[in-house]
């Protein structure tokens, strides 16, 4: 059974960045990719997303103090 | 350390531990010990002794005869000592003891066939690129479990015999002892194709190597002698324990040349590896413990490195510091909230280190001179960095020496930034910038609006101070650290430091409507308060007086914890254009986690208003209560016979009530009994709170205000205490069916299952004594139950978050790693909020 697990509402919304995205953010933050958090090609929002190693995901959380906080993950093998 | 161009910066790709083999102990030797003796008649190290000079330099002014350097720079170096038998060495018991059984006991070979040695070596390499050292060692102690219960060796098929550990150190098999000699020639057999299935190697760590046939002996630099004031000279207790160990083997070695009978080679081949244990670990079970002639236990190498005072814990982790003094501290009200009375002998004892200018040339010129009175300076350091004493005899010469550029180490003065900080150090305000002053007496003074971010109180608390000895530090100090700037805490946006107790009862009974001061006492307020200002008017009412503490720009509103409990207009707080113009200043305006009035002052003033307010606010509520006077008396708890016989009303019927349900359905009530007692509190409670005198009674007029206090200690006291509870749950325990002697077998109504009628005032009888106290007793083992506990947990998070900070950016990180984008999300510092939330 297939389950669209994005379809929940405890799961946050994910965005794959396109690599000029991925670069401003770096940018912006002065760092490397292994500066960023990490999530891993195993975790089920990647594979729901097709996402590669090295790719940057944007994650928009519900945030009790800011109503939404934007967090970046690098995907790692 | 000087910075040399020629110096390599590596990564560390990894630490390799291992086990030395004989030949690296005897390569990395510099002598072959071969003497017991220590020194000759004349007091010099023997050649071939545990002091030679070969091992390094204790004594100033001596070159090691190694690396040619002195004390300063000679690392020491090591020994050997040839044993004249092999020895265990006590910290691989547990690992000889597992090859021993895990390999075969003609062949050697581990007890796995060949075919699932393959397949392991496979596995292995996968587990380890997988989860790396720690899967590694996870799947080897897999294998070796595995390996020790075979039977028959895959390879020679001879049966196996186990061999069996007698603690500490005696392997016996065959109902026979192996001593470390047949050990030793056993472990030897392991081939090095087996060892990597063992998890050893056989390039760092030979099995065999685990037993001693050469011992290093540990250069004398980490054992040095001490000089005592007799000028003699007493040995380390590590040199104790090695004359022992080359003693030993000098005797066994001397027997066994002579042919002495086995028994006695015996004998002393088993002291020579007690020696040797108790040189590793003067500790292990069963193992007696060495000590010296007194009594006292040798500190041998184990000691060292384990344990609190060992040298991860005791060294690497917590290292003490210069610059620092510590004391008890007492309370001062008279001194300013971001001072910290320093006693004169502190004062002149720790310096901080002053550059010449210009400027203050005169000034630290007339401290040189000072010499031993105060304030003086001890030390000058000139330019090329060499410290001179300042001394009768030098003063002259440095006073024409000092010229700009030199630094002149001198006491602590009015005004300096010190840190100060109470351990245990939870949080960031436990360390704070304060200003010196010096003041008689011995005790650390601090002003008692400041204990609460300390955790401080005066029942022999010490606290401790550190000078800053450089200017990046002081500045530090005296803006981000300082106690001014750190009035709001950081958790919960509200104010730590402030008003308590006599402080809000003073400030609150200057607030009431009714406080009038005639124009002498007004002058004799400010005066103490510190407030130059002209009267005119002949009576003041005491809200007119408060106001002169406000900034004239001022406006503000609030509840007051009075206007929380009465609803009474006249206490809810209006400050208009720095006038009170009604309200009462309690708890709820200016008390610790609390204040209102603190939290809008900081955010709107600053942290130097706010601490001025502060003190003096808290000077002001002091002459106020000296002039007013506030006493409680026992009356205070009288309640009016309507109420008390409510109450015993409402015990009445709840008493009925259970009686009927025991009656009606006997079993299984006890739930309901139980949530009856907690509604029969809440009962008891709010007849209470309404049957209080509200009419001059102190305790009421502490409680509303906040000072102290509250309906949940004045029901008890006054009311009724009511069901005493253990593990949540009515007291049953003690008697077969009952708690106590005095009461019916299986008797589940109210009194028999611990409800205490009496009050606090009246007191309670002997019964309800009893049970009271078991309830107040699982209170105070919780409290010393969860003490630990959390002081644990928060370790534990500390040790995971110190490295965190707030980037330029907002972002959180740990070194450039990034944990949080933007700090709590909202990017918010919470100590200029309006507690946690934006306020525009």
């Amino acid at each position: 059974m297939d389950i669209d697990i994005f379809n929940n509402r405890l799961s946050p919304k994910y965005k794959i960045l396109d690599p000029n995205e991925a670069d401003k953010i770096l940018l912006r933050f002065k760092c490397s990719r292994s500066n960023l958090p990490k999530i891993k090609t195993t975790d089920p929002a990647v594979i729901a997303l097709k996402a590669n190693e090295g790719d940057i995901l944007e994650i928009t959380r519900a945030s009790k103090s800011a109503g939404e906080a934007i967090y970046y993950r690098v995907v790692i093998r | 350390m000087r910075l040399d161009s020629n110096f390599v910066f590596n990564k560390i790709y990894g630490i390799e531990f291992g086990v030395l083999s004989p030949r690296m102990i005897e390569k990395m030797s510099s002598v072959a010990i071969t003497s017991s003796e220590l020194y000759d008649i004349d007091g010099f190290p023997v050649d071939g002794g545990l002091a030679d000079m070969r091992l390094g330099i204790t004594d100033p002014g001596l070159v090691c005869r190694t690396c040619g350097n002195t004390i300063k720079d000679c690392p020491g170096h090591f020994g050997h000592l040839e044993l004249a038998r092999p020895v265990f060495n006590i910290k691989m018991i547990p690992k000889i003891y597992d090859l021993l059984n895990a390999t075969c006991d003609a062949c050697g070979r581990i007890l796995i066939p060949e075919a699932v040695l393959k397949k392991a070596t496979i596995t292995m390499d996968a587990i380890e690129a997988r989860e790396g050292d720690l899967g590694k060692k996870r799947y080897v102690r897999k294998l070796i479990k595995h390996a020790k219960s075979i039977n028959t060796c895959p390879f020679c098929h001879s049966k196996q015999h186990k061999v069996k550990l007698e603690k500490p150190y005696t392997f016996m098999y065959n109902g026979q002892k192996l001593n470390a000699s047949d050990v030793r020639e056993r472990l030897e057999r392991i081939s090095d194709a087996d060892l990597q299935f063992l998890g050893m190697s056989q390039e760092y760590s030979r099995p065999e190597w685990m037993i001693f046939t050469v011992l290093p002996i540990p250069p004398v630099t980490i054992r040095p002698p001490i000089t005592l004031e007799s000028g003699q000279k007493s040995e380390d207790d590590l040199t104790h324990k090695l004359t022992d160990i080359v003693r030993t083997n000098q005797r066994l070695a001397e027997n066994i040349k002579s042919g002495a009978p086995e028994v006695i080679i015996e004998e002393l081949w088993d002291l020579l590896q007690y020696h040797i244990t108790t040189f590793i670990s003067n500790g292990t079970a069963q193992v007696p413990i060495a000590r010296h002639k007194s009594g006292k236990k040798l500190k041998t190498l184990e000691d060292r490195i384990k344990g609190k005072e060992g040298r991860f814990r005791g060294s690497t982790l917590g290292k003490r510091a210069n610059y620092s003094a510590r004391s008890t501290i007492s309370p001062d009200s008279m001194i300013r909230l971001d001072e910290v009375g320093v006693p004169m002998q502190i004062a002149k004892e720790v310096t901080y280190p002053e550059r010449v200018t210009e400027m203050n040339i005169d000034r630290l010129k007339s401290l040189i001179k000072n010499l031993d009175g105060y304030p003086n300076a001890s030390y000058i350091v000139t330019p090329d960095g060499i410290r001179r004493k300042i001394t009768e005899s030098t003063v002259q010469n440095i006073l024409d020496e000092l010229k700009p550029g030199y630094i002149v180490e001198r006491s602590m003065l009015n005004g300096d930034i010190i840190l100060f900080n109470r351990q245990p150090s939870l949080h960031r305000l436990s360390i704070m910038g304060h200003s010196v002053r010096v003041l008689d007496g011995k005790t650390f003074r601090i002003n008692p609006a400041s204990t609460l971010p300390y955790g401080a109180d005066f029942d022999g608390d010490e606290m401790n101070i550190h000078v800053l000895q450089t200017e990046e530090a002081l500045a530090e100090a005296a803006l981000i650290m300082n106690i001014k700037n750190n009035i709001v805490s950081p958790r919960h946006g509200l104010p730590v430091i402030g008003a308590a107790q006599d402080y809000i009862s003073g400030s609150a009974i200057l607030t009431r409507k009714e406080t009038k001061i005639d124009k002498s006492t007004a002058e004799d307020f400010l005066t103490f308060v510190g407030i130059d200002a002209k009267l005119s008017k002949s009576t003041y009412t005491g809200r007119e007086i408060f106001s002169m503490l406000l900034p004239k720009d001022l406006n503000f509103e609030s509840e007051s914890s009075v206007y929380k409990f009465s609803n009474d207009e006249d206490s809810y707080v209006v400050i208009k254009n720095g006038k009170l113009e009604r309200g009462i200043i309690d708890s709820a305006t200016i008390g610790k986690e609390n204040g209102s009035l603190l939290q809008y002052l900081f955010v709107q003033y600053g942290g130097e208003t706010t601490a001025k307010f502060i003190d003096q606010l808290s000077r002001l509520a002091l002459i106020t209560l000296l002039k007013f006077g506030i006493s409680a008396n026992i009356a205070n708890f009288d309640l009016p016979e309507k109420t008390m016989s409510e109450i015993y009303s409402i015990f009445e019927e709840a008493n009925e009530e259970v009686n009927k349900m025991l009656k009606d359905y006997n079993k299984d009530v006890e739930q309901n009994i139980l949530s009856l007692t907690n509604k029969v509190r809440g009962k008891i409670r709010n007849a209470t709170r309404a049957g209080i005198n509200k009419k001059a009674n102190e305790i009421d007029d502490m409680m509303i205000t906040g000072a102290k206090g509250s309906i949940m200690n004045f029901f008890p006291t006054a009311g009724m205490i009511g069901q005493q509870l253990l593990r949540d749950t009515r007291m049953s325990n003690g008697y077969d069916g009952r708690l106590t002697a005095h009461f019916k077998k299986n008797d589940m109504g109210l009194i028999p299952r611990g409800f205490v009628v009496s009050n606090y005032r009246d007191g309670l009888n002997p019964i309800e004594f009893f049970l009271h106290a078991g309830s107040s007793r699982e209170g105070l083992m919780d409290n010393v139950i969860r003490t630990p506990v959390s002081g644990y947990m928060n370790r534990r998070l500390s040790s995971a978050l110190q490295d965190l900070k707030v980037a330029d950016d907002l972002s959180v990180r740990e070194g450039n790693k990034i944990i949080q984008f933007m700090y709590g999300e909202d990017g918010l510092d919470v100590s200029l909020s309006d507690k946690g939330e934006l306020n525009i």
